[in-house]
């Protein structure tokens, strides 16, 4: 039974309806039709012809996939909104994380250090880790999340790859090009400042090997495998 | 074949489908049928075109779903709210206008030939 509806759940992904409109109208479809074959073996067809008649009453692929597309309501925001949600939310999203990994140094530095008005700042011994492994999270794994998350939608969706990539490449390269600045004193514990700045806004960081090597890394790592994802996707249906 | 929702039927599938849930709660195959039964097989909705209308009116506020199992099987039934009931009677008033003024305009036309 589900394979008579997986055309029409092609059409409705590709006409931008959300994923969840779709899982509940074909589940519904699918209800209707078992529905509509058992009443017309009750008139004394066979299966087969039942369930050919059953199609029909029910409606032609085209005209099920054009009554979900027309209404707006049913449309997902990354086919509304494809610039919101490929490009400014992963944005907005690195931009939050990185404020919230700031702060929480402040918190940590204002509560269980020396505090933040004077300098050096002294740091509970365990900080360093903790900076460690926020930046390493940061850095690598952010970008690598935040990438397949877009593939993920991006594939889920169907979607044309125009915007799925640019929401790829501007991650890869807004996260590359990001550089944490922690200055330590020499007392131990001392820390003389922190920061994150990137070379693209006003006295920011200089673009080097590094963060450049970083950018082309996380490039590597979304978008062939958004790309090799997209194109296996539909051959498997 | 039977022309199914011809232009003039624009809001008559609304009117229908929130009319028979203000008695009792339904599922998409049993409404569809009540429509075809209780209009005399005058109004046959395209059967699989009846969701969009419904998940259309849930998301409106004017129609509630649950899943419920009723003699093995399950299926998702529609219950009308208290925004549908007032959809209900703003519709069902607009539309009485509208027959009213289009049975004038008929019976005018017949009145019209007889003189």
């Amino acid at each position: 039974m589900p394979g008579h509806f997986e055309g029409l759940r092609d059409r409705l992904l590709r006409g931008g309806v959300a994923p969840r409109h779709v899982s509940r109208y074909l589940t519904e479809l699918t209800e209707h039709l078992e529905d509509l074959i058992a009443e017309e073996e009750r008139r004394g067809l066979d299966h087969e012809t039942a369930e050919r008649s059953a199609l029909m009453r029910l409606g032609d692929t085209d005209s099920l996939a054009k009554t979900m597309i027309m209404r707006k309501e049913f449309l997902s925001w990354s086919h509304r909104a494809p610039w919101a949600v490929f490009f400014l939310g992963p944005l907005a999203a690195l931009v939050a994380i990185t404020f919230a990994i700031l702060v929480s140094f402040a918190v940590i530095i204002a509560f269980l250090g020396s505090g933040l008005a004077r300098v050096p700042m002294f740091v509970p011994a365990w900080f360093r880790g903790l900076y460690a492994a926020t930046i390493t999270f940061d850095l690598f794994l952010l970008p690598l999340m935040l990438g397949w998350a877009i593939s993920f939608l991006g594939v889920r969706q169907k979607m044309k790859p125009l915007w799925p990539v640019v929401g790829l490449v501007v991650i890869a390269i807004f996260c590359g090009l990001q550089n944490y600045e922690l200055q330590w004193s020499p007392a131990p514990n001392g820390l003389d400042g922190f920061g994150v700045s990137w070379p693209f806004v006003p006295h920011g960081s200089r673009i080097t090997v590094a963060t450049s090597c970083r950018a082309l890394l996380n490039l590597g790592l979304t978008v062939p495998v958004y790309l090799l994802w997209r194109w296996r996707r539909p051959h498997a249906e | 074949m039977r022309q199914r929702n011809p232009d003039f039927m624009n809001g008559v599938p609304e009117l229908l489908i929130l009319q028979l849930l203000s008695s009792r709660e339904m599922y998409g195959y049993e409404l569809v049928q009540s429509i075809r039964e209780r209009t005399n097989e005058a109004i046959t909705l395209s059967e699989g075109a009846v969701y969009p209308t419904l998940h259309a009116l849930e998301i409106e506020g004017a129609l509630k779903s649950k899943r419920k199992a009723v003699n093995g099987r399950s299926r998702i039934y529609y219950s009308i709210t208290k925004d549908g009931l007032r959809k209900l009677a703003r519709i069902a008033g607009v539309w009485s206008g509208v027959t009213r003024a289009v049975q004038t305009v008929l019976e005018g036309g017949k009145y019209a030939r007889a003189l």
